[in-house]
């Protein structure tokens, strides 16, 4: 569970990535793993920039996708959850 | 997983021309003096060599056009005042960055220790024998192979990941398969390269220390008697695949600037100082080297060219034209094809 949407996140340094035609390649070098984001997770790794709340993120989504608030959140939550789980965030605060 | 994913990036890569991969080279200056090197002054004109900014304005210009992979070479990167700044800035930006180095400023616990702490991935040590005395015959540096084994050590210690590019020369071939099993033993990815390339003037001084025929057989036999999985075989190519994947799937720039096919291919496509990467990468120049196919080789025997290595930068620099095999590559894969019908039938 996500402690706040006040929480502001930025991507660790210790992952390589790339984002190519609206998709995004982050490169695990400590297990030799890859993980692919499509073209809204591109999105949201984008806007984890050590600026944003998790909040303003999801207002900015909910102003450029087309896609309910209800819709959003559970997917959203899962998506955030499993880039601190895999360790390619970092809190900020 | 991770060979799917990056299957596909590479694939995407090449279609669409994006630069996945820059070699850069910081510095053409060295602290060895290896018998093989295709650089021929260990110097950089003060004129030209590019400051900090300089790089960290390429950095970003990459990093917009689509590049993963830095990999920092030289002469010996270690020697370029923005070595740590640069990786650094690369990591900070996202980008994997490794090195190419002969390991010798890497001569501390703390050196290694700066390098991993501003961020740097994958140190490939040049290391051409398990044998101190041929090791240092080569790069001309006594000493230099202790030296090299100690770097070696800590980067691992520091859990630094470490591969090793090695040559097939007369001189080191004796000891090569040792080599296998101690990177083998050590979890390090290790390379032979037989291709030994003129020097960046012509000066063909380097490519007597190529392997004869006979130590070309020898090698190729005895590395698929080893290992099934390295037995030589035709590549499944046709004539209208590209060449290779100069100025798609990656590129190079020199100490000065000159945005390059490849790090193979020294023909300048544009200065990144005058120019911004994506007006020179989508010019006339870059077109030209980004198009040959294998059609266009002047090579009709295309059983031989399925064991074949052919690189235009290293015949434009050799024979003067990019699209002829030059004789050593061909005698490569006439062993190559040669090895591989004798494991066939047997």
């Amino acid at each position: 569970m996500l402690e706040s949407y006040e929480t502001i996140f930025k991507k660790s340094k210790n992952n390589p990535w790339q984002t190519i035609d609206f998709e995004t390649i982050i490169i695990d070098p400590t297990n030799k793993y890859s993980f692919e984001l499509n073209e809204l997770g591109s999105f949201i790794w984008g806007q984890l920039n050590g600026k944003n709340t998790l909040n303003q993120i999801i207002i900015t989504i909910l102003a450029d996708y087309d896609c309910t608030p209800d819709q959003l959140t559970t997917d959203f939550n899962s998506f955030i959850e499993k880039l601190i789980e895999n360790n390619l965030v970092e809190k900020v605060s | 997983m991770h060979s799917e994913i990056f299957k596909k990036i590479v694939a995407k890569s090449i279609t669409k021309s994006i630069p996945l991969q820059a070699s850069l080279e910081l510095t053409y200056r060295c602290n060895e003096r290896c018998s093989h090197c295709y650089v021929e002054k260990f110097w950089d004109d003060p004129s030209k060599i590019l400051s900090k900014k300089d790089w960290i304005k390429i950095l970003y210009e990459l990093r917009e056009a689509g590049t993963l992979y830095l990999i920092l070479m030289g002469g010996e990167p270690t020697l370029s005042p923005y070595f740590f700044d640069i990786i650094k800035k690369g990591t900070e930006l996202g980008f994997h960055v490794s090195i190419i180095s002969n390991g010798l400023k890497i001569n501390s616990y703390e050196y290694a220790k700066k390098m991993k702490n501003v961020g740097l991935k994958l140190v490939t040590f040049s290391l051409y024998s398990l044998d101190e005395s041929i090791h240092d015959k080569i790069t001309r540096v006594p000493g230099s192979h202790k030296k090299l084994l100690n770097s070696i050590d800590f980067c691992k210690s520091l859990n630094i990941d470490v591969s090793i590019n090695s040559l097939l020369t007369e001189a080191n071939a004796i000891g090569l398969f040792d080599l296998y099993n101690w990177a083998s033993d050590n979890g390090f990815e290790l390379k032979i390269d037989p291709n030994i390339t003129p020097k960046l003037n012509g000066d063909m001084s380097p490519t007597l220390y190529r392997a004869s025929k006979e130590t070309l057989l020898w090698f190729f036999r005895e590395r698929s008697r080893r290992w099934e999985n390295s037995i030589p075989s035709p590549s499944l190519e046709t004539t209208n695949d590209y060449i290779c994947n100069a100025a798609k799937g990656k590129c190079a720039v020199n100490p000065y600037g000159d945005l390059l096919p490849c790090i193979e291919i020294r023909q300048s496509m544009g200065n990144l100082i005058q120019k911004h990467f994506h007006e020179i990468w989508n010019s006339k120049d870059a077109q030209k080297w980004r198009t040959p196919r294998i059609s266009q080789l002047k090579e009709n025997d295309m059983n031989l060219y399925q064991f074949c290595e052919h690189c235009p930068g290293m015949a434009k620099n050799e024979i003067d034209d990019p699209f002829k095999i030059t004789p050593y590559t061909k005698l490569i894969a006439e062993v190559k094809k040669q090895v591989y019908e004798e494991f066939k039938s047997s």
